[in-house]
């Protein structure tokens, strides 16, 4: 057996497994986002742009995508930058505790989503943590609102998406060494100007990866918008959700899901674009 | 030590082998080998406490009357969750009987996937009413229960509230729950519009009006985990929800939780027992729904789980008949909707609701 024909085979169970679990999967779907709608009348045509013609015209998904979008937008702009710093200790400490430490800020990965998101409803809730203290210092004189909402959407995914972005930030540092640094503040440059030159532009694979991840599992997340939105906040995942088990609109289902694989494939287009020119500035 | 309910000898691989192995065997048997039974019946139904109810008050009294018989209760999430298994098995049958909504009865219907049932398979369909019995519905109803106000009975004791309208009140901002993306939205639809004087079969613009009235007061549209959790628990003082839950829940005292029927009255959600079309054994399945609907079962499962009996031979105690029905003048102000229309436009209310209440 020759070594290509080797390195061939050692592809085939990755590639069945793709196959299998992904590829079938998304052709299952595509087939059921042309399907007739669920009230039409026996005999009607097998393939129907109906439910597509529907996401298209109906407003409402516009502004469900709109909305999906801003979430994961707002989410990964408050996640990378919080998780920057933890990740840049976890990858300079020298500390004999650095293997604990890293194991903490990826503790929560071992929780369940759902557990979590329950964690933050409790604490956001309106006889929660956060109103309880504020009335108790007399900050407040009633309780407000902070669950049930985008907001309290957008505080839960940021936590429980930081252990992702550690992560990916400190798989990324690779190139980025305390030598480098030291340099520039030798040659005069003040903290800043080291940060801001050197640190971020070497860390920005890991900062890219980890933008990536977290804005993909943010407009993906079902469970957290559904607890913690109260019931206002639509995205694309609650709408597919809400069409496949209450509706039963799975044509619709299909079709919305399949605008949600689009905005991935756009998202991912734009990652190996921004990668590329990070690769070759010229 | 011996293991618990076990034979006391130690598992070794030889013997987890034939235990999978077992298992495996058991998945491939036809149905009706089950616990060595001959005939079998699978019926899908709501989770939780319903189906506790139903498994102890019909599914057990059933299969002691009846030897060789096994029945297996699969829990689903909703009614519309039994109509896509009943979707799916159109070609394998896996679901014998399904449990759903009257509605989603009818969606059943129409989609030709239930077998109809007649007196002489089901000689209890002569005590079951015309309401329980529409033309569009090849499902008969088995129980009744009302939408009503559920509240915590330490926040508004006071001043329990009497009325849908009690939903606005401006003392209860941010304290109100109202999951009404589903059937409780939807027939809240046609009470609101009788109180001011409207048809739901001509518009639902006013009943939509005033739920936009009440939304301020809106702290949670989507209840998690469930309606009467959030009330006992006081994350909201006062929601919308159904009678037989919360009366279950005030009898186990789980909370000071309470529930009433409006003075403007209330709308029955009626779940239907519905066979299979296609299904193996059609005449266990029918005697199956014969005793379902029999005036004995009917009673416990009444006193059980305070459900609305259909059969109209049963005589609740009057307490419990309060407790259901809410007394003999807010009974009388039942709403008793056209189903098929409601049916006809679920979907289509639903998305009303989302997008000019909710998210308006």
């Amino acid at each position: 057996m020759t070594t290509r024909l080797m390195h061939r085979m050692l592809l085939l169970p990755g590639l069945v497994a793709l196959v299998v679990t992904f590829c079938l999967p998304v052709a299952w779907l595509l087939h059921m986002s042309f399907m007739p709608e669920p009230d039409s009348p026996p005999g009607h045509a097998a393939i129907s742009f109906h439910a597509y013609a529907q996401v298209l015209e109906d407003g409402f998904y516009w502004w469900v995508v709109w909305q999906t979008v801003r979430i994961g937008l707002v989410v990964t702009c408050l996640t990378v930058p919080l998780s920057f710093p933890i990740a840049l200790f976890l990858s300079r400490s020298t500390s004999p505790w650095r293997g604990t430490l890293a194991a903490l800020a990826v503790a929560p990965l071992l929780t369940s989503t759902v557990i979590r998101t329950y964690g933050w409803m409790v604490i956001l809730g309106r006889h929660g943590l956060i109103n309880r203290t504020l009335l108790g210092l007399g900050v407040l004189s009633m309780p407000v609102r902070l669950d049930n909402g985008t907001f309290a959407t957008i505080v839960a995914l940021v936590e429980i998406l930081m252990p992702y972005a550690i992560i990916s930030i400190l798989g990324g540092m690779g190139r980025l060494t305390v030598e480098l640094e030291q340099a520039a503040a030798l040659l005069g440059a003040p903290l800043w100007k080291v940060f801001m030159r050197i640190t971020v532009p070497l860390a920005l694979p890991g900062l890219l990866t980890a933008s990536l991840l977290v804005f993909v599992l943010s407009i993906s997340s079902l469970v957290t918008p559904q607890l913690m939105g109260g019931g206002r906040v639509f995205v694309l995942s609650t709408e597919i959700f809400s069409q496949t088990t209450q509706a039963l609109n799975w044509p619709l289902a299909g079709a919305l899901s399949t605008l949600l694989l689009a905005l991935f494939g756009s998202v991912i287009v734009l990652y190996q674009r921004a990668a590329r020119r990070l690769e070759d500035p010229a | 030590m011996k293991p618990e309910g076990g034979t006391g000898r130690p598992l070794t691989r030889r013997s987890m082998g034939r235990a999978a192995l077992a298992t495996m065997l058991a998945g491939s048997l036809p149905r009706g080998s089950a616990r060595g039974a001959t005939r079998s019946l699978t019926i899908s139904g709501y989770a939780g406490p319903f189906e506790r109810a139903f498994q102890a008050c019909v599914i057990d009294p059933f299969q002691q009357a009846t030897p060789g018989v096994h029945i297996e209760y699969r829990p689903v999430m909703n009614s519309a969750q039994s109509l896509a298994l009943l979707s799916l098995a159109r070609t394998r049958t896996d679901i014998d009987i399904a449990i759903m909504d009257i509605s989603v009865s009818i969606l059943a219907t129409g989609k030709d996937l239930l077998a109809p049932l007649d007196i002489g398979q089901v000689p209890a369909l002569g005590h079951i009413p015309s309401w329980g019995r529409p033309a569009a519905s090849h499902g008969v109803a088995f129980t009744r229960d009302n939408l009503v106000l559920v509240y915590n009975t330490d926040i508004l004791g006071h001043h329990p509230p009497t009325s849908w309208m009690d939903l606005g009140r401006p003392e209860l901002v941010d304290q109100v729950c109202m999951p009404i993306e589903d059937t409780r939205g939807v027939v809240l639809l046609p009470l609101l519009d009788r109180s001011v004087g409207a048809d739901y079969r001509v518009t639902i613009d006013p009943a939509l009006a005033l739920l936009r009235q009440f939304a301020p007061n809106v702290a949670n549209w989507n209840a998690q985990p469930d309606i009467y959790t959030l009330v006992m628990a006081q994350t909201v003082a006062l929601g919308v929800g159904w009678n037989a839950r919360t009366q279950m829940m005030r009898a186990r005292k789980a909370g000071p939780i309470d529930g009433v029927v409006p003075s403007e009255g209330s709308v029955s959600q009626i779940n239907t027992l519905n066979v299979a079309r296609g299904t193996p054994d059609m005449e266990l399945a029918c005697a199956f729904v014969n005793h379902a609907l029999s005036a004995t079962v009917q009673k416990r499962f009444a006193q059980a789980a305070f459900y609305g009996p259909t059969n109209s031979d049963v005589v609740l105690e009057p307490a419990l008949d309060s407790r259901i029905y809410g007394g003999p003048d807010i009974a009388a102000r039942e709403l008793y909707p056209d189903w098929e229309f409601i049916s006809r436009n679920y979907n289509n209310w639903v998305r009303r609701i989302q997008r000019e209440v909710i998210s308006g």
